[in-house]
């Protein structure tokens, strides 16, 4: 049911009345991160020219060891700045006049007002671009300063260093232009996204942390596949802007301001989450509804408020199932927006504690599109919002990661054989549909996953980094059982949370936890099987090539020697038969396998194999001949890339062919009937 | 009282015009089994010796139907591709068999006959090929009448998905009215081709249109009045569809049988459609 009427709002109140003064409530009782960054911004949209004029005050912690001497920050909207920049040198699509958008730092000024802007330097960490080193070399002929270079990444020189675990702060003032909407931020007539759209510190990563042999700076370029990598921050955001626009946002509204003259400002609080974005809108219609603790808003255009129920639906399955199979969602609300179509290339991002979603009018109950959006980017919440891994340079372990819990509280909430689409001739669970999605595509062996994102040839982010990820947490999942699998993933919540883990810290956990429920029934470790799918192209595929079954003779020829040779005749030994099931590894993967053998009267075995040779036969000697035989009974290896071969029977049906024909019959009847309106 | 003698005349005669019916409906089926029988023998190659394709005897499945398109898409798809010419097909085929269905329908009396059937079919082959080309040319006017300022519609910026669903929606039932009318103007230009003998396609082509424009509101009627049947029909087969199970020889037979009911029946209503139109306007229009 949802609820229109804000009534609804007691745990927020609550929140905010046990704040420590009007101006700063918390929002949660102790903070869930260290908090290294806080951002305090005033910024005001100019809905005419598009622009956002902002002042921010940054208080950065060193967390190393390290003096550090710099801070880095991404300007992510200078990667539509021009045609140069690394983002739209990848993508080769460059914007129009209206689509440019920038990021610009007037000044800025340390603690002690000592001016920094002098020192100002975009940098470019990821040149040269591995596999694309030939189209974007190093220095293109006529770029003569940093200015035609890409300036997404921006180092600006300190006064003062840093020592370890000092705080300092630096005020800055910024313009941002806003893009005609493209990768989820910008404008589309009165509609705004507003996301990376002010200067945004870089993460500094001390000696040890995930990758790093020393202290730094990790930061990248805003690259066409890439998504991004920040501190769990507090923030302080005053927004004004026309009176007239309802605003969604990842923080908590503290005050509003009315000023009397056509705008309204805005007081925004958010804790913990790694990013601030907002969108406003005149048209916005809104949605509340309770799940435990957590106020779900729901924001929308009114074409879509019909749909309301499905999106907010989905939210509280996938509140209720990562809670119970992962961990809590800590803050006490989320809003879930749905832009219009105008904005539609806002569709499907996530922020923390807000998230789009995307729907089309007229959608039917049965493509639940909305929904696997909506759950999808809700669990970014924990894949990526509260476990921040490193999306630039780890992307399977959040779009992989949260795939894999999108199909499986698609398939628990909607059904495993209809949770992507319900229709009446034609039926797909989410599992199904990753599966599928990185089989046909063109190409699954193009690439490991265990790369940037920006390393990803030919189009197969997409596939090798949700879906195929997905299908081999999946089939993880099935090997190692639900329970343990769960388990890994509480453990990595538990440790995690609200740090950066990396691929290894995942593994040390699955090994872990698969030892203590398995012993070393799948080897000394599960190394093996991230080596394979994540870290290499490998693909699977098990086939049962025939099998053959013959009257069992005696063995005939000549015997004996000298004079005593005798010659036998190869006879039918009665009532006895040699069965023989060929098994081929057809692809590069191995996995251990189980096969099913199933004799003619009715007696079945399950034979192991462990799936190293290229070859394996299995023979019977026995009163009953085989049936049919089937690798993996229990449809466990979904990495298996051809499951037609994964069986095979003495007497094969022809009832299937029987009845697509018919359909396809019927199907041309039909359109010679149609073809009859020309005549 | 004119539409309703028409709409019963038209179920007389598509009712004693069986032997007529069946004749076009095993030409159609040997033409659509050319492409059938081929497909089979790729499907059961494809199958092989596999457990798999047994997931698709009751329910559709996704993954095996995915595995099916990993392994034969390419010939599959080979099949779809071939349909065009086949459609093509069909329509000259269909506009073949005009002449005789009118000869038959303007004299249902007596025994059906194969050879003076396919002699009609011949006779008029030629005019109501040519037919079949203007109305093409007048459904693709028909066409560019909707979709254009449609596009117009729709192409602006800054819609909402709902004004565009609606507009879309729209303009397809106003394209659906006019594929009817359409269809109406062509069969009249061949009544009027076989009932005055006059072989001057586009004039005749003008005067059905003067015609069905001039009884438009009748006609649209008439046309309400035929469509139950057929909306009935295709009820009660989505109702099996969605209801029976089909996961056995025997239903598969069954199924196959009823869909070959439904074919015939949709070849008797054409027939019907033809009589209905045919009295309509030998009542009205050449009594006077």
């Amino acid at each position: 049911m949802l609820n229109k009427k804000f009534t609804q709002t007691a745990i927020i109140l609550t929140f905010l009345l046990s704040g420590t003064n009007s101006q700063t409530q918390v929002i949660l009782k102790t903070p869930l991160s260290e908090r290294v960054t806080e951002y305090n911004i005033q910024v005001k949209l100019d809905t005419e020219t598009k622009k956002l004029n902002g002042e921010m005050i940054l208080k950065w912690t060193n967390p190393s060891q390290d003096t550090v001497r710099d801070l880095q920050f991404h300007m992510y909207l200078n990667a539509f700045k021009n045609d140069k920049s690394t983002f739209l040198s990848e993508t080769r699509s460059g914007p129009q006049e209206e689509d440019r958008s920038w990021v610009e730092i007037e000044s800025i000024k340390d603690q002690d007002g000592t001016d920094l802007s002098g020192g100002i330097n975009y940098i470019r960490p990821d040149q040269p671009i591995t596999y694309r080193d030939l189209r974007v070399p190093e220095e293109l002929p006529g770029q003569k300063d940093d200015q035609e270079k890409d300036q997404t990444v921006l180092s600006i020189p300190l006064d003062k260093p840093v020592l370890p675990g000092e705080t300092t702060e630096v005020s800055l003032t910024f313009t941002s232009k806003l893009p005609l909407l493209r990768r989820r931020t910008g404008y589309a007539g009165d509609y705004f996204f507003v996301a990376q759209w002010f200067p945004k510190l870089a993460v500094y990563e001390p000696a040890g942390m995930r990758y790093a042999e020393k202290g730094g700076w990790n930061a990248h370029q805003f690259h066409a596949n890439s998504e991004f990598y920040a501190n769990h921050s507090l923030y302080e955001v005053a927004l004004t802007l026309p009176d007239d626009y309802v605003v969604g946002s990842g923080g908590v509204l503290q005050k509003e301001e009315n000023h009397g003259d056509g705008t309204k400002t805005l007081f925004l609080r958010a804790e913990d989450i790694v990013d601030f974005a907002w969108t406003a809108s005149q048209e916005y219609q809104g949605f509340e509804d309770q799940w435990e603790h957590v106020k779900i808003r729901f924001l929308c255009y009114p074409e879509h408020a019909y749909q309301a129920e499905r999106h907010i639906d989905a939210i509280k399955y996938a509140l209720e199932y990562l809670t119970e199979h992962v961990g809590p969602y800590p803050w006490p609300y989320v809003t879930c927006i749905g832009p219009p179509q105008k904005g539609s290339g806002a569709n499907g991002m996530e922020y923390t504690t807000l998230f789009t979603a995307g729907t089309i009018w007229g959608l039917p109950d049965g493509i639940r599109l909305p929904e696997m959006v909506t759950v999808h980017e809700f669990g970014h919440s924990y894949f990526m919002g509260i476990l921040a891994t490193n999306e630039f340079e780890e992307p399977w372990m959040d779009e992989g990661m949260n795939t894999y819990w999108e199909n499986r509280i698609m398939d628990y909430a909607y059904g495993n054989k209809t949770s992507m689409f319900d229709l009446p001739f034609l039926n797909m669970g989410d599992v199904e549909f990753s599966r599928l999605t990185y089989l046909l595509s063109p190409n699954p062996k193009i690439a490991d996953s265990f790369r940037p994102a920006w390393e990803f040839p030919h189009g197969s982010y997409g596939p090798l980094i949700y879906q195929k990820t997905a299908t081999w947490l999946n089939m993880l999942e099935r090997m190692i059982g639900q329970p343990v699998i769960d388990e890994v993933f509480k453990r990595f919540y538990q440790r995690w949370s609200f740090k950066h883990p990396a691929t290894q810290d995942f593994i040390d956990i699955v090994n872990e936890a698969v030892s203590e429920f398995h012993g070393d029934q799948f080897g000394e470790s599960m190394d093996w099987y991230f080596n394979q799918f994540l870290k290499s192209d490998k693909m699977m595929d098990y086939a049962i090539e025939r099998i053959s079954v013959r009257q069992m003779k005696e063995k005939g020829g000549i015997y004996g020697d000298n004079d005593n040779m005798e010659y036998r005749e190869s006879e039918k030994m009665e009532g006895l038969f040699r069965s023989e099931v060929r098994l081929e590894r057809l692809e590069e993967a191995i996995v251990p396998v189980e096969i099913l053998v199933h004799f003619e009267n009715g007696e079945e075995i399950i034979e192991k194999w462990d799936g190293k040779s290229r070859a394996y036969d299995l023979i019977y000697e026995k009163p009953d001949k085989v049936a049919w035989a089937m690798i993996d009974p229990e449809m466990k290896m979904l990495m298996d890339a051809n499951l037609m071969n994964n069986s095979y029977t003495m007497k094969p049906s022809r009832l299937s062919g029987a009845k697509y024909s018919g359909k396809f019959l019927f199907m041309i009847q039909n359109l010679m009937q149609f073809v009859s309106i020309f005549n | 009282m004119k539409i309703l003698k028409s709409y019963t005349k038209g179920w007389a005669v598509s009712l004693n015009s069986k032997r007529m019916i069946s004749l076009i409906y095993i030409s159609y089926l040997i033409l659509a089994l050319l492409l059938v029988i081929p497909f089979y023998r790729l499907f059961v190659s494809v199958a092989g010796n596999s457990l798999l394709p047994d997931e698709l005897i009751s329910n559709f499945d996704a993954t095996a139907f995915g595995e099916f398109l990993r392994e034969g898409g390419k010939v599959f798809s080979f099949f779809l591709k071939a349909l065009l010419p086949w459609l093509i097909l069909f329509l000259v085929l269909g506009t073949f068999f005009q002449g005789g269905i009118i000869s038959w329908i303007s004299n249902p009396r007596g025994r059906f006959s194969s050879s003076s059937f396919i002699n009609n079919c011949l006779r008029y082959f030629w005019p109501f090929i040519k037919t079949s080309f203007y109305t093409l040319i007048i459904q693709v006017i028909f066409g560019i009448l909707v979709y254009l300022p449609l596009s117009l519609l729709v192409g602006r910026e800054n819609l909402s998905d709902a004004y565009i669903g609606k507009t879309v929606m729209i303009a397809v039932a106003i394209h659906l009215l006019l594929l009817i009318w359409g269809t109406m103007i062509a069969e009249f230009t061949r009544f009027y081709i076989f009932l005055t003998g006059n072989r001057k396609v586009l004039k005749t082509i003008w005067k059905a249109f003067k015609f069905s424009l001039r009884k438009i509101i009748g006609l649209f009627g008439m046309y309400l009045m035929w469509v139950i049947v057929p909306l009935i029909l295709f009820i009660a087969l989505y109702w099996i569809r969605m209801h029976w199970t089909i996961d056995s020889g025997l239903m598969i037979f069954l199924l196959f049988i009823i869909q070959q009911l439904f074919v015939w029946l949709r070849f008797l209503l054409k027939i019907q459609k033809t009589g209905i139109f045919y009295r309509y306007l030998v009542s009205g229009e050449l009594k006077g």
